[in-house]
């Protein structure tokens, strides 16, 4: 596995724009199909947006993200961070049928992470979470 | 992000353009619930101009429509284009909104539930 890029920045939602810029750059050079970049686009702004608002809880701490491609098969991004624990592949699918009384506000970025990449594989490692979003270079399993 | 209003057949047309992410929509929001306290209850949302949408956008929209509902209003949508519609779909948005294929459409779907 080749390491295309590494960006490490504080967990501030100003640094959203600059983590998102660097992984579809990699993506691209990493040869995953242009009309999945929309896919890691919105897949990363809700697995930084989670960690930017919940992981440190109000302290400071960093987001690492690594992208990698093995050319053949799959392009990888590992989101790293050093919060507290979270498993967001533990999280359940939310109820997505309600009427709008019923509809709760939350709880869809989960959902679109595990709906728009090939796989998503959570470990911790020590005091840090990472999460690793795999993306098919050889067929769109997604759509 | 940018966002526009302007009236058709008497109602209000707002167009949102850009992006609606983490960034942009909390200032969607405070001016969606800027004119439901101005006394707006029936909002057309425009969508053409919408490259790309979030849960942080959904949100919005939701908390939006809320708002509109406890003041007896409504929310229509127009004019979605490819990636806002495959969100609305996995959202279940889709179910939940009325959409329509023009502003016209729209704009007579609220004139005829007044």
């Amino acid at each position: 596995m080749k390491i295309i890029s590494t960006t490490v920045l504080p967990a501030k939602l100003e640094h959203l724009p600059t983590f998102i810029e660097a992984v579809t750059a990699a993506a691209t050079h990493g040869g995953v199909d242009q009309k999945r970049l929309f896919n890691i686009e919105l897949a990363m702004e809700e697995v930084l947006t989670n960690i930017m608002h919940y992981a440190y809880e109000g302290a400071e701490g960093d987001i690492r993200v690594v992208c990698r491609s093995d050319s053949q098969q799959w392009f990888t991004i590992e989101i790293i961070d050093n919060g507290k624990a979270f498993d967001m592949t533990a999280v359940p699918t939310p109820d997505l049928t309600g009427t709008l009384s019923e509809r709760k506000i939350g709880g869809l970025g989960i959902h679109f992470v595990k709906t728009l990449t090939d796989n998503v594989l959570y470990r911790r490692e020590g005091n840090r979470n990472i999460l690793e979003m795999k993306i098919s270079l050889v067929f769109s399993a997604v759509q | 992000m940018k966002f526009d209003t302007k009236k058709e057949k008497g109602f209000t047309v707002v167009s949102i353009t850009g992006k609606m992410d983490a960034l942009t929509t909390p200032e969607a929001e405070s001016k969606l619930t800027g004119l439901i306290e101005a006394g707006e209850r029936d909002l057309v949302v425009d969508l053409e101009g919408l490259d790309y949408i979030s849960s942080a956008g959904l949100r919005g929209i939701l908390a939006t429509a809320k708002r509109l509902k406890a003041e007896r209003g409504d929310i229509v949508f127009a004019n979605l284009q490819g990636h806002v519609t495959e969100v609305f779909k996995i959202s279940g948005f889709h179910s939940l909104f009325k959409i329509f294929d023009s502003v016209d459409a729209a704009v007579n779907e609220l004139r005829r539930t007044e």
